[in-house]
């Protein structure tokens, strides 16, 4: 039902008559048409991020640009394409050192990799309901994906509850540079619930839960072990994969320093082992002059693959074995810090940067080594336009 | 994609929200602000606490009588006010708050007749010249009062801001005063829970509104209990007496400010309320002392 029944804007008494003629004469009650802005509703962003790992490890460039149009009322469609290049070195594995302990051995300065990628999507909006679907595509030398989400969302109680659930899909082949047209199969499943409360005008919780299922080839081909017995062998995964995720997120508006506080807690287990856990505090703060600041921390650990380890006596029995180093037990502690300027009404520009240090003394449990141990550091650009 | 940002803030003595959809945290709070700043510069414009205020300097003049010139604004609110004054029969009144010192939360027992008398000299709109923009007091001791119209007018005002600022919905809550930007994006109306105003946790009326605006008067806001008896904060500057009749209005307008002024003339007219806003013509819903509940919103009252 509208503010105002027919038969009342078809009635317009003197006292009323008289009222809205002096309010109409109050300056800024009513919008100028001339003032507001045309609908013109196309949305572009573009953004560019960059991150770097020390002593000259991975250095990766990312360039990303999406566009949504909506149609008519009950659709919006949306275009995202991006670029990255890869550069720079990994461990490939670990050898004994001089005292025994093992020591990383990086691929040379080979890794020159360059990823294309896009999707495109289609939300649907119907009363209180939202579906979105995703088709996306990813293509460089020695991987390729193509994957597909469904999402919907459904608002409750004037949109202070929000139920969201959603499906992907992942089909995508592994090969290596040495064997390009070899492509090995990864298919993944992924599953998710939230909620989202808001639970006063001041704060809303937010609580999701993720399951996911991968099969095929989930090995690193480019990583290799080292077995003191036989010597190098390639990584060797289990063929399938189980994890399930659950997350929180809490945002507090706190008046007296004006500013919100957010907190995302995470933890999550899988068959393989991994027990990991994250959690991060932010704080930000709207300043004069249209700004908005943000900083805080972040506490990750995770615990080792039961088919970890930095160095092998001998090839275990099961025939699975891994040395990577994201495979191991480790923790991190990072900072992060944020400040964004809206330029005009159409144009925004942030930059964010993170640095974070890896530690084996801050892993979870089970294995691994401090000559994991490394520092590393991004920073993203995003530049932001509205026509 | 569209999400809804909320903003919460203090302003006018209440608590005030603006609800946003926008496209992003950046848009919603560029608009946020502009409307913020833009209401908390009325508060100190027109704030009778502040020295530096409008209204300080316009009762600085009442107070010995004389004449002072005000800027376009003011003046506008000025003639909004005569209007009111003239439409309520005089009951609308910016030089009632005088009649506050009888009255105030300071107050503990009923003032005597003699006060009374005594603060009804130096109220009238009548017993001042306007002409814009010269606003004159032939008695000296006389005050303005610009509390009845502002906070709805800042309402109107918060809401234009965010539109010219990109937003197409969203609504503005000022302590209660409501002007809608603007539908959700579903067109879907906004609704709007009327607090009961003998229960302090009870709703006596929801409405959906998808434009225009509600403002909502009522005895329940600012009183005084003496001898268990309630002496609401709205004070007719006939009697000098606080209004009986009505314990709550709620009214709908294209406009904020008219629908304020219309709750306000409602409970002025005490029993005639009710008759008045039918005679208005603007959709509205009331509930007497006796807890009778009426308007013309029908179908939204439960």
């Amino acid at each position: 039902m509208g503010a105002i029944s027919d038969a009342s804007r078809n009635r317009v008494s003197a006292p009323l008559a008289a009222l809205t003629a002096a309010a109409m004469a109050l300056p800024g009650v009513h919008a100028r048409a001339a003032d507001l802005p045309g609908a013109n509703p196309l949305t572009l962003y573009g953004s560019h991020l960059d991150y770097s790992e020390s002593g000259g490890r991975m250095h990766v460039r990312v360039n990303e640009g999406t566009a949504t149009v909506p149609v008519g009322d009950r659709v919006l469609l949306v275009a995202d394409a991006l670029q990255d290049l890869i550069s720079g070195a990994s461990p490939i594995f670990n050898a004994p050192g001089p005292n025994g302990q093992p020591q990383q051995v990086l691929s040379g300065a080979s890794v020159n990799d360059r990823r294309n990628a896009g999707d495109i999507g289609a939300s649907l909006f119907w009363a209180e309901n939202q579906l979105t679907l995703r088709q996306g595509w990813s293509h460089e030398n020695d991987y390729k994906s193509t994957w597909t989400s469904i999402e919907a969302r459904t608002f409750l109680n004037q949109k202070d509850t929000t139920l969201a659930a959603g499906f992907a899909f992942n089909d995508d082949g592994v090969s290596t540079h040495d064997t390009p047209d070899d492509f090995k199969t990864r298919i993944k499943r992924d599953f998710f619930v939230g909620v989202t409360q808001v639970i006063d005008e001041r704060s809303l919780i937010e609580l999701s839960l993720e399951y996911s299922h991968s099969n095929g080839y989930l090995s690193d081909p480019y990583k290799l072990v080292f077995v003191q017995s036989t010597g190098l062998l390639p990584d060797a995964r289990p063929g399938q994969r189980r994890q399930t995720a659950v997350t929180g997120k809490y945002l507090l508006y706190v008046p007296q320093i004006d500013s919100a506080l957010q907190v995302i807690g995470s933890l999550s287990n899988d068959n393989w082992g991994i027990d990991a856990g994250a959690l991060e505090v932010q704080l930000k703060k709207e300043l004069p002059g249209q700004w908005l600041i943000n900083g805080g921390g972040r506490y990750y650990a995770q615990s080792s693959a039961d088919f970890y380890q930095p160095l092998f006596q001998a090839p275990p029995a099961d025939g699975l074995h891994t040395s990577d180093y994201r495979m191991a037990g480790f923790g991190s502690v990072s900072w992060l810090a944020g400040v964004t300027k809206q330029l005009t009404p159409n144009f925004s520009v942030q930059f964010s940067a993170e640095r974070s240090y890896r530690r084996y003394a801050l892993r979870w449990g089970g294995a691994g080594f401090s000559g994991d141990n490394y520092i590393w550091s991004f920073y993203l650009v995003t530049l932001q336009a509205q026509f | 994609m569209l999400g809804l940002y909320r903003h919460p803030f203090r302003a006018m003595g209440s608590r005030c929200e603006l609800r946003l959809y926008a496209r992003s945290e950046q848009e919603a709070s560029a608009a946020a602000h502009g409307a913020a700043a833009d209401v908390q510069r009325l508060e100190a414009k027109y704030s009778r606490y502040r020295d530096d205020s409008v209204t300080a300097a316009i009762n600085r003049v009442g107070a010995t009588g004389g004449a002072i010139a005000v800027d376009d604004e003011t003046a506008s609110l000025l003639d909004y006010g005569a209007t009111c004054f003239a439409q309520s029969d005089g009951l609308f009144d910016l030089t009632s708050g005088v009649l506050r010192e009888a009255w105030g939360a300071h107050c503990r027992g009923l003032p005597g007749a003699g006060t009374l008398e005594r603060l009804l000299q130096r109220v009238g709109w009548d017993k001042l010249r306007w002409s814009r923009p010269c606003l004159e007091f032939l008695l000296p001791g006389m005050e303005l009062d610009f509390g009845g119209v502002v906070k709805e007018y800042a309402a109107d005002r918060a809401a234009v801001i965010c539109a010219e600022a990109g937003i197409r919905h969203g609504l503005v809550d000022l302590g209660g005063d409501i002007r809608i930007i603007g539908p959700h994006p579903d067109g879907a109306p906004w609704r709007v829970g009327i607090q009961h105003p003998r229960r302090p946790d009870g709703v006596m009326a929801t409405l959906d509104v998808a434009r225009g605006a509600v403002a909502t008067s009522g005895d329940y806001e600012r009183y005084l209990a003496i001898d268990g008896r309630r002496y609401c904060h709205i004070v007719s500057p006939r009697t000098g007496m606080p209004v009986q009749g009505l314990a709550g209005v709620s009214v709908l307008a294209q406009e904020c400010v008219v629908a304020g002024s219309a709750t306000t003339i409602a409970m002025l007219m005490e029993a005639r309320g009710p008759v008045w806003l039918e005679e208005v013509g603007l959709p509205h819903v009331w509930m007497d002392q006796d807890e009778r509940v009426g308007g013309t919103y029908g179908a939204a009252v439960r």
